[in-house]
């Protein structure tokens, strides 16, 4: 009987809207994860990178992973992790931060060891950090030596945290595509990906848990139809079972869209299905609303409106306005492409495009704090840079 | 060279006209030389275009081998050359002298000096392509103005040549500060460089709003034989014109065309056959919007207004499909056409003459089909010359050109061309190419060409000089390529794995 929990993307030290309580509902989302872990007596744990959000993490989040992988060793269920892509900086000699943990239960793959070996189980376990795109040609060397040596056990999981061709909606975002992932494994533990998906692939199933919080407002749609949690994978039969385990205090989120004309009845309309949403959502939720209208209306009076409609029921809500220009009807080209731009000007280096998306995501919903900061980190690893 | 200048070869035999005389010679000229005969007093320049050797003792009587080895050893290495010459002209004002030469007329052969004299031209008003076959020190030239408005074609066997005298042409033409249009069916030109000038790649972006209903139709995929269709897309496009004279166009073109047909639909009195033949016609525009909804754009400036005076202009159709392709020349040779003759009535319009080149010919105007480019070649063909538009017509295949076109094109590069029938054609389409020119085509090597027409004083054999910019359509060296890629990928491998061990294994933990 083999059974564990695979785990990911659970970015400790994340503080959104640079809020307190979002820092916290992630550490929260954090220990329930590990609570119901414990509670189903798996036999070891996975997890698939990108533990913390920052590659140095602050002290606070070290702690709530102390604890948690404590509480995990002192219950004999050991860790199998890889680095993602916010654990790591592309530079020599540079440490992963869940080396902290690997007196505390924890094994780091794909660096000195790229696999265990569970003898008991005749369960091989590989696993790769997080390879950028233009490592692509070493990852799928990697990759095919670690499927050699899989074929002589009989049970094997293989760890990854990377974007398939299949999985990511941007043209260019992805390190690998599907097909080129060796086929002999029966569970791919994957990473990188906030969705939960789960599809057939080589001898069993590959699976991304998805992120245990909501970590962008992109991934809001997929959490009101599967929820966040992680994955509880049965390795017993020819194939494995897997059941998304979904998490009940996640902080619920949504947003809506107003129209200036006919305020007052679409207000309302919102008001109710934000009053709805409140009741379900365990703690205050968070909204979104933007207002659409003719040019130069008076935002002070609908922000105003807006607060006291909803603001009672809510944790938080952002607004966002969007004037319409009167007569005219501004076409959009349909095939602008952001990444497309990006790549082009920064000839597909990876990284470069990275930053000025996530900077043009910051920028877009007004995050001016996040955007400094994002921005200041990123000098700084790179060239050593200080404010 | 200098020591064989004034040279005396023969001397003319046998009965001779005013354009050929056959000579008797024992040293050995090439063909393709050319020679000088005095007459008249008058020097006429002339073209040696056959040679024959021959020995009167070893006649093709004889049946035996040992006899000519009998015969070879009693007279030892004796044979006679006989030649011919097509006369030129004489060389002051390359006129056809009114008098045959007579019998035992010295033929010598022809100075480097005059021969430059009467090959180059007025370099501000010439382009140089090359050299002359029998004499390097010779630079052939010849004149823009007769190339651009009395149209040329490139033909040749693949391999011949072709895109290297392109290349070569379009450069000096840069150099002179013209506008060249290539219409690049194999994306050769949109990465090339020229010494004088910039590559201007046009985007292949079509505004449907620009497309005339021939051309619409043609993208719509309905053929000329599906006239209900027709006539409701006639009715729609008519009507949709009429709609955005009024109060402009708000939404998309083909949606505005589809809602137009949908209405008609929609209509009780039509006949249930009527209305499966619009609902037929919704669906192509819906094809067609998929189909090329990447180079379809309501915004889309004219092509035209992306043309560049000093610049190679790029049309790109390399990645296009042939209906396409067939509607962009076809687009583009129109409103060039009608906007040049706007410009001459009007001062409106464009405003400078375009010389056009036209890779593989044969399929955008083809003897059998009737893609809507061939009509727009032809009439550029035909009228072109009035108004500044010139036609290069560039093709492998002559022999299924529409003689109409070719035959327009009175400038001839040819290059090898081996097939008897694409021979048979261009001669037919000329009227320059004589037999004795035409018995040369089979045995040019690469990059040697019959240069014709108005645009040189007299017929030349030249070697085409090579392209020193770079263009893509040369032959590429396959198991070189496939060595190189192999030693990139595994170079790459190893550097990539050499930085992977340095980032993930190098850490001291």
């Amino acid at each position: 009987m083999v059974r564990f929990a695979h785990i990911s993307d659970t970015h400790l030290g994340f503080r959104q809207y640079n809020l307190d309580e979002r820092e916290e509902d992630f550490y929260e989302s954090f220990r329930e994860a590990i609570d119901a872990i414990i509670e189903e007596r798996v036999d070891f744990v996975i997890h698939s990178g990108d533990l913390f959000e920052h590659n140095r993490p602050k002290v606070k989040a070290l702690m709530e992973a102390q604890k948690a992988f404590l509480k995990l060793h002192e219950k004999n269920i050991p860790v199998y992790a890889i680095a993602g892509n916010h654990d790591i900086v592309l530079r020599r000699g540079t440490i992963p931060p869940q080396a902290l943990f690997q007196h505390f239960g924890l094994k780091l793959l794909g660096h000195k060891n790229k696999y265990v070996v569970l003898k008991e189980h005749n369960l091989f376990i590989g696993g790769l950090p997080y390879y950028p795109r233009y490592y692509s040609e070493a990852l799928k060397k990697q990759l095919e030596e670690l499927s050699k040596i899989a074929n002589n056990y009989k049970k094997r999981i293989l760890i990854l945290h990377q974007g398939l061709d299949t999985h990511l909606p941007y043209e260019q975002a992805f390190e690998l595509r599907l097909t080129e992932l060796p086929t002999n494994f029966q569970y791919y533990a994957m990473g990188h990906v906030h969705r939960r998906i789960k599809e057939k692939y080589g001898e069993g199933y590959l699976s991304y848990p998805g992120s245990i919080d909501i970590w962008r407002l992109d991934e809001v749609e997929d959490f009101k139809a599967k929820g966040k949690g992680f994955n509880l994978v049965d390795l017993e039969g020819d194939k494995p079972e897997i059941h998304h385990i979904t998490l009940k205090n996640t902080r619920h989120f949504d947003s809506y869209l107003i129209k200036t004309e006919n305020f007052e009845k679409e207000l309302e309309e919102i008001k109710n299905k934000v009053k709805k949403l409140a009741e379900i959502s365990p703690k205050p939720p968070i909204v979104g609303i933007k207002v659409k209208g003719k040019m130069k209306f008076d935002s002070v009076y609908y922000g105003k409106q807006i607060k006291d409609a909803i603001g009672n029921f809510v944790f938080k809500f952002r607004l966002s306005f969007e004037p319409v220009l009167e007569g005219i009807d501004i076409e959009r080209q349909a095939t602008l492409n952001l990444i497309d731009i990006l790549n082009e000007i920064f000839h597909h280096k990876r990284d470069l495009v990275d930053f000025t998306k996530t900077i043009f995501e910051y920028l877009k919903d007004n995050e001016i704090d996040d955007a400094v900061k994002f921005a200041e980190e990123f000098y700084r690893e790179r060239w050593q840079y200080d404010s | 060279m200098n020591d064989v200048n004034d040279e005396i070869i023969g001397r003319c035999i046998g009965e001779s006209t005013p354009s050929y005389v056959s000579f008797i010679t024992k040293k050995m000229p090439k063909i393709g030389d050319y020679v000088i005969i005095e007459f008249d007093n008058k020097e006429v320049l002339g073209l040696i275009t056959g040679l024959v050797r021959g020995n009167p003792s070893i006649d093709e009587r004889i049946y035996d081998p040992d006899v000519v080895s009998r015969i070879k050893y009693f007279e030892g290495e004796d044979f006679y050359i006989r030649g011919i010459v097509r006369i030129l002209g004489d060389v002051e004002k390359l006129q056809i002298p009114k008098t045959p030469p007579p019998p035992g007329t010295i033929i010598k052969r022809a100075k480097t000096g005059i021969l430059k004299r009467i090959f180059q031209s007025d370099p501000r008003r010439s382009i140089i392509i090359g050299h002359l076959i029998s004499n390097p020190d010779v630079p052939v030239a010849v004149d823009v103005n007769m190339m651009v408005s009395r149209h040329l074609a490139i033909l040749a066997v693949t391999g011949a040549g072709k895109s290297n005298t392109v290349a070569v042409i379009v450069d000096e033409l840069l150099r002179l500060g013209g506008c060249v249009l290539i219409f690049d069916m194999h994306s050769e030109y949109v990465g090339s460089k020229f010494n004088n000038g910039p590559v201007n790649v046009i985007p292949t972006n079509l505004n449907p709003r620009y497309l005339s209903l021939s051309e619409f139709l043609v993208l719509l995929n309905i053929p000329p034989k599906a006239y209900i269709q027709e006539r409701y897309v006639r009715k729609a496009y008519k009507e949709v014109f009429d709609d955005i004279k009024k109060s402009g166009l708000t939404g998309d073109f083909l949606d505005a065309i589809f809602k137009k047909l949908e209405e008609y639909s929609k209509d009780e009195d039509i006949s249930s056959s009527d209305r499966k033949s619009i609902v037929g016609a919704m669906n192509k525009v819906l094809d067609m919007k998929m189909k090329y909804e990447a180079i379809l754009h309501g915004q889309t400036k004219h092509i035209l207004h992306g043309i560049k005076l000093g610049a190679a202009n790029v049309i790109d159709l390399g990645s296009v499909d042939e209906d396409l392709a067939d509607v962009i020349v076809s687009h583009v040779l129109r409103t060039l056409l009608n906007s040049r003759k706007q410009f001459k009535r009007t001062g409106e319009g464009f405003p400078y003459p375009v010389f056009i080149i036209l890779e593989e010919a044969h399929v955008l105007a083809p003897v059998d089909r009737q893609p809507l480019s061939k009509y727009w070649i032809s009439r550029i063909a035909r009228e072109g010359r009035k108004f500044g538009i010139g036609l290069c017509l560039v093709s492998q295949r002559p022999k299924i050109i529409d003689p109409n076109a070719l035959s327009q094109a009175n400038n001839m590069i040819i290059l090898k061309l081996v097939e008897p029938g694409d021979q048979r054609h261009v001669q037919q389409a000329s009227e320059t190419l004589s037999d004795d020119l035409m018995a040369q085509l089979t045995s040019l090597n690469t990059g040697e060409a019959i240069v014709l027409g108005m645009m040189t004083k007299v017929p030349a054999l030249v070697k085409i000089k090579k392209f020193d910019g770079s263009i893509i359509g040369q032959d590429i060296d396959i198991v070189g390529e496939w060595k190189k890629t192999n030693e990139e990928k595994k170079k790459e491998l190893e550097e990539q794995m050499r930085d992977v061990k340095d980032i993930y294994e190098s850490g001291d933990w």
